[in-house]
């Protein structure tokens, strides 16, 4: 049986069977990360020893008759942003080589909790933001569709990871695409939750205001699973939200039938960045879901430009409020890409970041007026697949259409639709009303069955 | 130099970038940042988010004349 190919619902029904062992699970993932891991570089740091004690451990509480719930005994990696007590979180930085977290953070802690087993931490670019330059400690995560072609980012380890069928999820974090970029070019599942939903305490913060934090999964159920888990109110997160937490699979094959979908297609149509692929891909997305009876309407959101501004504006200023004194004590220390990015706020006055913040307003109310009349928004996520390396000359500057909803806190999620004719993965993207995971969801998984599922790379 | 400014609204305001960049670098030296001769880009990309922020300041000016109050997305 090859079990890094089966969904997590599927891998607990066979725990509960006792037709493996947790253990047995972990170390077929392990053996895996070992075999393939040295091309990819998905992770920068394997756990194996306390991989097997974990799954040890959750193997012995299923014969005391110990469930902890759907992910007990189910493997997946970290994002090197996450707090996870005892180890580095590097944040694939020098500057932090010598770090230990002192505790976990609030989603290690909840996923520990569920009984899910880590087995390593996941490649990013530096402090989640600048590429990752020859300065950087670990090599950069590549993609396992095509190895001369970048991953995305910055939860690049982590899509990799799943796309390469080491795990069937990972934890992300997503600041203005950095979970729903990696996953659409990777052929993954990425869910960017709604602000609030998801605890950022002991995650390294690069934009407090617009990080978020969620899985990167094979499917969508598996997405749904994984964020039960982490979702839940955190006194400990100043933006979390004091919400009860639905269950995300409740509606999820409930199909596209009498859902209301805006597509704004203004957006994206006229980008020159817009490949015959993707805008194909888009297109086909939208006419299987009318012909399975959702009704698909023409609406307008705010210039694209306004959200990039208002993003980059706001991400410049609190970025550059977390390093300031970094930056002063030891700008060498930094990589080159992410210096020059981090080093830009010191030009913004109080003033640009406050007109920033009402801009925001706006742009929150137009989506939300949108939302009003339909149920999702489907639009693009990234308007080409996947670049390759050598194209790229260290750029991040890639033609992503995720940070809108990292500036509104709407719920969204990148679905994979098929390959390119190159063999690349392309996806699209569902937007919702705020706290309605169950809708994306819903959304998603029948955009799944629709195009059908692309595989993990194997 | 002074240039127009094609990235404001109606193309018709004025930047002057050398003092966008002037001011940029002494911000960074007033929170005691010294770019390396290597990295002396940075004051030029700073016009792009110059241009950011002016097209926000623009935005506001003509969605939003007065500052009501921001409530955090999500919460």
């Amino acid at each position: 049986m090859t079990l890094y190919t089966l969904p997590i619902a599927a891998l607990g029904r066979g725990l509960r069977r006792r037709e493996f062992t947790a253990e047995e699970l972990a170390r077929a993932t392990l053996a895996r990360i070992e075999a393939a891991d040295g091309a990819i570089h998905a992770f920068i740091r394997v756990e194996a020893e306390a991989a097997i004690a974990e799954a040890r451990r959750a193997d012995a509480e299923l014969r005391d008759g110990r469930d902890r719930g759907p992910l007990h005994g189910i493997p997946y990696g970290t994002k090197d942003v996450f707090d996870v007590a005892g180890l580095p979180t590097t944040c694939h930085s020098r500057l932090r080589l010598d770090h230990r977290a002192a505790a976990d953070s609030a989603v290690t802690a909840r996923l520990r909790a569920a009984g899910a087993v880590l087995v390593g931490k996941l490649a990013t670019f530096e402090f989640a933001l600048g590429a990752n330059g020859p300065e950087a400690p670990f090599p950069p995560a590549r993609n396992p569709w095509r190895l001369d072609h970048v991953p995305g980012g910055s939860s690049s380890g982590s899509a990799a990871a799943v796309a390469a069928g080491f795990v069937r999820f990972a934890t992300g974090t997503c600041t203005s695409g950095s979970i729903r970029g990696p996953a659409a070019w990777c052929g993954v599942v990425g869910l960017k939750p709604s602000f609030g939903r998801v605890s950022r305490r002991g995650v390294f913060p690069l934009s407090w205001t617009m990080d978020h934090c969620g899985p990167l999964s094979a499917s969508v159920e598996d997405a749904a699973i994984a964020l039960q888990v982490m979702a839940g109110h955190d006194p400990g997160d100043p933006g979390s939200a004091d919400l009860p937490v639905p269950d995300f699979r409740a509606c999820l094959e409930r199909g596209a039938r009498g859902l209301r979908i805006g597509v704004p297609w203004h957006l994206f149509e006229h980008d020159p960045a817009l490949t015959p692929g993707t805008r194909d891909a888009i297109n086909r997305t939208v006419t299987l879901l009318a012909d399975a009876g959702a009704t698909i309407h023409r609406v307008t959101l705010p210039d694209l430009a306004q959200f990039l501004a208002c993003s980059r504006v706001i991400m410049a200023a609190e970025s550059f409020a977390v390093h300031r004194t970094g930056l002063a004590r030891d700008l060498a220390g930094y990589g080159e890409a992410a210096a020059g990015r981090f080093v830009l706020g010191a030009g913004l006055h109080a003033a640009d970041y406050l007109d920033a913040q009402r801009l925001r307003g706006i742009l929150s109310a137009a989506v939300d007026a949108v939302l009003r009349d339909h149920d999702a928004v489907l639009t693009a996520i990234s308007l080409g697949p996947a670049p390759s390396f050598a194209s790229q000359g260290g750029s991040t500057a890639w033609p992503l259409q995720a940070s809108p909803f990292n500036v509104t806190g709407h719920p969204g999620i990148s679905v994979p639709v098929g390959l390119d004719q190159d063999g690349l993965p392309l996806a699209v993207q569902v937007v919702g009303r705020r706290f309605d995971e169950p809708g994306v969801l819903r959304l998603a998984r029948a955009i799944e069955r629709l195009t059908g599922r692309v595989e993990t790379r194997s | 130099m002074t240039v127009r400014d094609a990235a404001a609204p109606g193309g018709e305001e004025t930047l002057d970038e050398d003092a966008v960049r002037a001011r940029f670098l002494a911000d960074l030296a007033a929170a005691g940042i010294s770019l390396p001769p290597g990295r002396a880009e940075a004051a030029t990309d700073f016009l792009a988010l110059h241009r950011q922020v002016r097209l926000v300041r623009a935005a506001c000016a003509a969605q939003a004349p007065l500052p009501l109050g921001f409530a955090p997305a999500g919460t």
